[in-house]
């Protein structure tokens, strides 16, 4: 089996401790059936890790893998993949980026990179086309994302290079940092930490090699069919590329599940004029598209006047505007760009950084934390926020109890303080209630990352989709299969790394088909869209089994205790809430849809099925021998 | 026959068509979802059944009419007549997150 496209079909392997590196040739057998992204970077992790291994020691490692798709003429196809064994949930982190390193790293001549081992002191890491070198990152140990970015690619000499980096956050191990490139995020999960912890400042990347295309002709066909689908489709214009993400904030907010302070309650409508998608179109600069992109969801805001004059950021998105916002109980948009831009410089992710934030902000109210160290942390106060923000990144005083995010801040603290960390395996909740979108709640619950809204977007609660069938946001029943479905639907485009935004919006309801062709047309492999449904699957199996493998089971598949115990207060999801009973229903129904067993294991079948038969052995109770 | 009163509201194209995004309308008691469609199409010139129908008649693709929290589309035909006080939200499909 041979590609004629896509691939180059090298691996780009870098070792700090010894401070080499090599290129090794990719089994074509395993690009076919692992493609690229997020399943052939789980694959080589659970080939190359062992299992129980510190995420923070020099036995983890870092994959970098784009897809085939990458750096063709495809939409929406510069797209990364940073896989590595998560600190914060300590399973399998999958974690994607956009923007224009995965391009450039495509065509510096590599699918994979992978990272191993630490070095003893601060380097970071250039490739220009086929020259490795590791460079000393002395000077620049210190310096934010952005500033890293502008004095590498001076110290370079080269200003196309693309670079991906940490900012304080990572440096200091804070297991809710990111890694950036430009202003994009490798967002959830940790994965700043562990570059981190390799002592690794940022990897430079430039690369000028064309990706070979297996049929041209082909896949101009099929780019000329997504960019008409693209303009038939009213959201995709009309919504966003317009608004970027926040033009879903009304709509959560109408449908009562966009929280507010800390969770306590929903953000109304009133929240939405002052700090929804209109409010914020006002500060609007450009569209900021990544490589290839003709949508261009992201948007550069700046504040022109008031106390953050002059500040600027490429968001913040829908997410964003959440966590340091209505979490925090703070709608004034100048704050939120300001917030943005900080948590992007210290390498925080935005996310996980507010939700922290509000936790804390919720103990001084119910007046369970009361050493602050003189910050009067209560919602609403967007100056203590920032300071706070900044404390994070450099875990200063009692801010370091809370640099690892709330599950390890609740340990830590004791007392019941679980109640007010809004995570499942360590990663905090985005903004979805599931209070009142219980398929999304089960995503949240059984996502292989965590409460991770991209493993398993419920398309039909949120956007009303009828696809596979119409959803009744608020019933139990069916759940487990609808999971199951959206589950695999989202991991089949983390593999070939397309963005998941035109697949849910202009091509959904022929998401597989298109993508099968693209992939056929560039590889030259032949892909049916059956094929692209079973990506998803393998990667949702496979990942089941790497965490599987660090002990996971049911009992790791659960809700906030605030999701279960206290029904939502106000709005259109008044009275809602998930009981132990609702989850156990759902969850036995996923398991079944899944062909796991009762406690959440693969089954042995299932993982033959799929090709995975490798990793049966990894089932516990089954005889090694076997 | 008494009036109710029912709030209506709509995000989007929907609030342009109402006029804002929450109106109040009068209606008379034992009138249903499908009445209060009708009326607010008539109002908007036939705006409102544009947005939320396509060519074929069909709802189109993520447009969603919820009654006090509830999809319509999940409540039985019996059960669309609208009481006193009642909640209607025409949301449209929208985008990313």
């Amino acid at each position: 089996m041979s590609f004629k496209g896509g691939f180059f079909g090298k691996l780009l392997r870098i070792d700090l401790t010894d401070r080499n590196s090599s290129v090794e040739d990719i089994d074509p057998g395993i690009l076919k059936d692992y493609v690229g992204g997020a399943l052939l970077a789980a694959r080589i992790l659970y080939d190359e890790l062992e299992p129980g291994r510190d995420p923070l020691g020099p036995g983890n490692k870092l994959v970098y893998a784009v897809g085939p798709l990458t750096g063709t003429s495809v939409p929406c196809s510069s797209r990364l993949n940073i896989g590595t064994r998560s600190p914060l949930t300590g399973g399998l982190a999958s974690s994607l980026s956009g923007g224009f390193f995965p391009v450039e790293m495509k065509k510096a001549g590599y699918d994979v990179i992978v990272i191993e081992g630490k070095a003893d002191s601060p380097v970071y890491i250039s490739i220009n086309n086929g020259r490795v070198r590791i460079r000393s990152a002395e000077r620049i140990w210190g310096l934010d994302s952005q500033d890293t970015q502008m004095y590498l690619k001076e110290e370079l000499k080269d200003q196309n290079f693309r670079i991906s980096c940490i900012g304080p956050a990572g440096e200091n191990l804070s297991c809710i940092s990111c890694i950036m490139n430009e202003a994009r995020a490798a967002g959830r999960k940790g994965v700043g930490a562990v570059m981190g912890s390799k002592n690794l400042k940022a990897i430079a990347v430039r690369g000028t090699c064309a990706v070979p295309v297996a049929d041209q002709s082909a896949l101009r066909a099929m780019v000329i069919e997504m960019m008409h689908l693209f303009k038939k489709d009213e959201a995709t214009y009309g919504g966003l590329s317009r608004y970027g993400t926040t033009a879903t904030v009304e709509s959560t907010i109408e449908l009562g599940v966009f929280p507010e302070n800390n969770w306590q309650k929903s953000a109304d409508t009133g929240w939405a004029e002052k700090g929804g998608s209109q409010a914020l179109e006002k500060y609007n600069v450009r569209q900021n598209p990544c490589y290839g992109c003709p949508i261009g969801c992201s948007w550069v805001r700046m504040n022109r006047k008031g106390r953050y004059a002059g500040l600027s950021s490429e968001g913040p998105e829908y997410e964003t505007i959440y966590s340091l916002g209505s979490s925090e109980g703070i709608n004034d948009p100048g704050f939120l760009i300001a917030a943005d831009r900080l948590c992007d410089r210290l390498g925080l992710d935005t996310i996980s950084a507010g939700l922290v934030t509000s936790m804390v902000m919720e103990l001084v109210e119910k007046g369970i934390l009361k050493d602050t160290g003189g910050l009067n942390l209560k919602f609403g106060n967007q100056k203590e926020s920032l300071e706070f923000l900044r404390m994070l990144a450099y875990r200063e005083g009692f801010a370091d109890n809370f640099a690892d995010g709330t599950r390890k801040a609740a340990e830590r603290l004791g007392g019941g303080t679980d109640l007010y960390a809004i995570e499942v395996k360590g990663l905090e909740l985005p903004a979805y209630d599931p209070r009142g979108l219980k398929a999304m709640g089960l995503n949240f619950a059984t996502s292989y990352t965590g409460a991770d809204h991209n493993r398993g977007y419920a398309i039909q609660e949120i956007f009303g989709v009828s696809l596979p069938e119409p959803v009744e946001r608020l019933e139990i029943k069916g759940k487990g299969r609808l999971t199951k479905w959206n589950q695999d639907f989202c991991g089949a485009f983390d593999v070939p790394t397309l963005c998941i935004f035109p697949l849910h919006g202009p091509l959904l309801e022929r998401s597989h088909d298109i993508v099968a062709k693209l992939l056929t047309s560039v590889t030259g492999l032949n892909f049916e869209a059956e094929d692209v449904w079973t990506l998803g699957e393998r990667l949702n199996n496979l990942a089941r089994m790497f965490n599987v493998r660090e002990g996971f089971s049911r009992s790791d598949d659960y809700l906030p205790r605030r999701v279960m115990e206290e029904p939502l207060k106000n709005g259109l999801s008044e009275g809602e809430f998930i009981s132990r009973k609702d989850l156990d229903q759902m969850l036995d129904e996923y398991y079944e849809a899944r062909v796991w067993d009762s406690q959440g294991i693969p089954k042995a079948e299932k993982l033959s099925e799929l090709g995975l038969d490798f990793a049966i052995k990894d089932i516990p109770g089954k005889d090694v021998g076997n | 026959m008494s009036e109710i009163n029912v709030k209506v509201r709509g995000v989007s194209v929907f609030e342009q068509i109402l006029g804002s995004r929450e109106r109040e309308i009068y209606l008379q008691e034992g009138e249903s979802l499908p009445d209060l469609v009708k009326i607010l199409d008539y109002e908007s010139q036939g705006a409102l059944k544009e947005a939320l129908y396509d060519e074929k008649g069909r709802i189109k693709k993520g447009v969603r009419i919820f009654l006090n929290g509830r999809d319509s589309r999940f409540i039985p035909q019996e059960d669309l007549s609208l009481q006193n006080g009642d909640l209607v939200l025409f949301l449209p499909l929208l985008a990313g997150g």
